[in-house]
């Protein structure tokens, strides 16, 4: 259960590596457990669960913080965004994207649809940096960097 | 959509352009040029809401351009400016003159024309912001470079032989008596005459009929940059860098001198103009130097016509640019061309 992926994940230095598979039967304990009860015990229960997820997050996330490296597991999902975040951070910090005031250019890498706007592959978009996040993310746009490492 | 008859009216163009910022979002559809680009990035730069570029014609919002006809257009009004630059159309600021300088002059030389007598308007009331317009030898940057560069980086005109060529530059220069250090301005009018026989008999080569105007037109320049140079630098980022280069240089115009120092470094390390002929729908410039939008002015005097698309043959490989061509990709584009 979470309880010993927490304590591992305490034990060590370097990241654990988990794979969904190796807590999926703990998962459908879990969903049952929500969907049978809606009593104050079982909330509580299910709150100290919520707990220990948050807690294994933040120790996890302060590892990668601390030596990047984060693949193989369950979570890897968020370290790949984190890393998509720490590039535009330092990109903006030291002047290597394309922006005016709050806006970043963007090139759009597929069809999509902003602001009510057919964008195709190749156009260019100015938008917030709050926008150009997500939307990198799921792979629409490519922050415009002035130079290419 | 467009009316033909219509005598150009790009003063109109002023109050389209300013009725933009009353749009929340605004998109502009463009066609692939330096003016275009340089243009969007002007008003982009004074904009509050998203911005969009679209190459394609998705957007309410476009500049049009057929051959070296071009309109604006915005929510049903239209204002056909005739052959002028679409940058010259735009507001006139110390802080952003730069760029449309630069968009003006970009689209002067990759057309092969002159300037319109709107943007000779343009020009002469930039005077105040320190513009200077003279009638010399097109040649680039002669009152900064020596004269044996400034031939060597001439591409309009295209000096066969000299063009690219450091060694036979300074031969030339050598020849008429001259050494490596000498600018255009030290020059007596002996050696002006014999400089500009020499002119005339490379450019006659290509082209039989070419007169003194080929060789000589209105020169502009702008804190020290002669705008035939500054032309020649925004090209060949465009096809190198893209897009990005221009809408930075919209926003800092002091990037300026980078582009043209990058741009005249690589030049003056030399290049190779040789063989341009068509090959299918393509007309191919076999060059060392990676910039199909420079070739195509080498390629429109060797072929006496404007020529497009343009491809350049870089040791086997053929490459053009989104110039020509439409792509997703900028920078150089790969063509498959088989031989």
């Amino acid at each position: 259960m979470i309880d010993e992926l927490l304590s591992k994940e305490l034990e060590t230095d370097a990241l654990q590596e988990i794979p969904i598979n190796s807590f999926s039967n703990d998962l459908e304990v879990l969903k049952k457990l929500r969907l049978r009860y809606n009593d104050e015990l079982h909330k509580r229960e299910v709150k100290i669960y919520e707990e220990l997820a948050e807690s294994l997050f933040e120790v996890r996330l302060g590892k990668y913080l601390e030596d990047g490296k984060g693949g193989g597991s369950f979570d890897s999902f968020v370290f790949e965004l984190l890393e998509k975040i720490k590039e535009l951070y330092i990109s903006l910090l030291t002047g290597n994207l394309v922006s005016n005031n709050e806006r970043v250019m963007c090139k759009v890498t597929k069809k999509v649809i902003v602001d009510g706007r057919t964008l195709d592959k190749g156009d260019i978009a100015f938008l917030p940096i709050r926008l150009v996040v997500p939307l990198w993310i799921a792979e629409y746009i490519i922050p415009c960097k002035l130079v290419d490492n | 959509m467009e009316n033909f008859i219509k005598d150009p009216s790009p003063q109109d163009a002023l109050k389209l352009i300013e009725s933009l910022y009353a749009e929340r979002d605004l998109c502009l559809s463009i066609p692939y040029t330096p003016d275009a680009i340089l243009f969007s990035g002007v008003i982009m730069k004074y904009f509050k809401g998203d911005f969009f570029i679209s190459f394609t014609e998705n957007c309410e919002t476009k500049l049009i351009q057929r051959g070296k006809d071009r309109w604006i257009s915005h929510r049903g009004a239209e204002v056909y400016i005739g052959n002028s630059s679409f940058s010259s159309t735009l507001p006139l600021s110390k802080d952003d003159l730069t760029s449309i300088l630069a968009g003006v002059y970009s689209s002067v030389m990759l057309e092969r024309r002159r300037l319109t007598e709107w943007e000779l308007g343009v020009v002469e009331m930039a005077k105040d912001f320190g513009v200077s317009l003279e009638k010399n030898l097109k040649i680039p940057s002669y009152n900064e470079l020596p004269l044996f560069l400034s031939l060597m980086l001439s591409i309009d005109p295209y000096l066969q032989g000299l063009t690219g060529s450091r060694e036979n530059s300074i031969s030339l220069v050598k020849e008429i008596g001259l050494d490596e250090t000498t600018k255009l301005g030290e020059l007596d009018e002996s050696h002006l005459n014999t400089l500009l026989y020499r002119i005339m008999m490379l450019v006659t080569k290509l082209n039989p009929k070419a007169t003194r105007d080929d060789v000589i037109s209105d020169k502009v320049f702008y804190m020290g940059y002669d705008l035939t140079e500054v032309a020649m630098a925004v090209s060949f980022f465009l096809d190198n860098v893209g897009s990005k280069a221009l809408i930075q240089l919209a926003l800092t115009p002091s990037v300026l001198e980078i582009l043209v120092e990058k741009t005249r470094e690589r030049l003056a390390k030399g290049f190779t103009v040789g063989q341009v002929y068509q090959k299918g729908k393509f007309y191919v410039v076999e060059t060392s130097l990676p910039s199909p939008m420079l070739l195509s002015i080498v390629a429109q005097q060797v072929e006496g016509k404007p020529v497009k698309p343009v491809v350049i043959k870089l040791g086997n490989e053929y490459y053009s640019s989104k110039y020509f061509l439409e792509s997703a990709e900028e920078g150089l584009i790969r063509v498959d061309i088989k031989d």
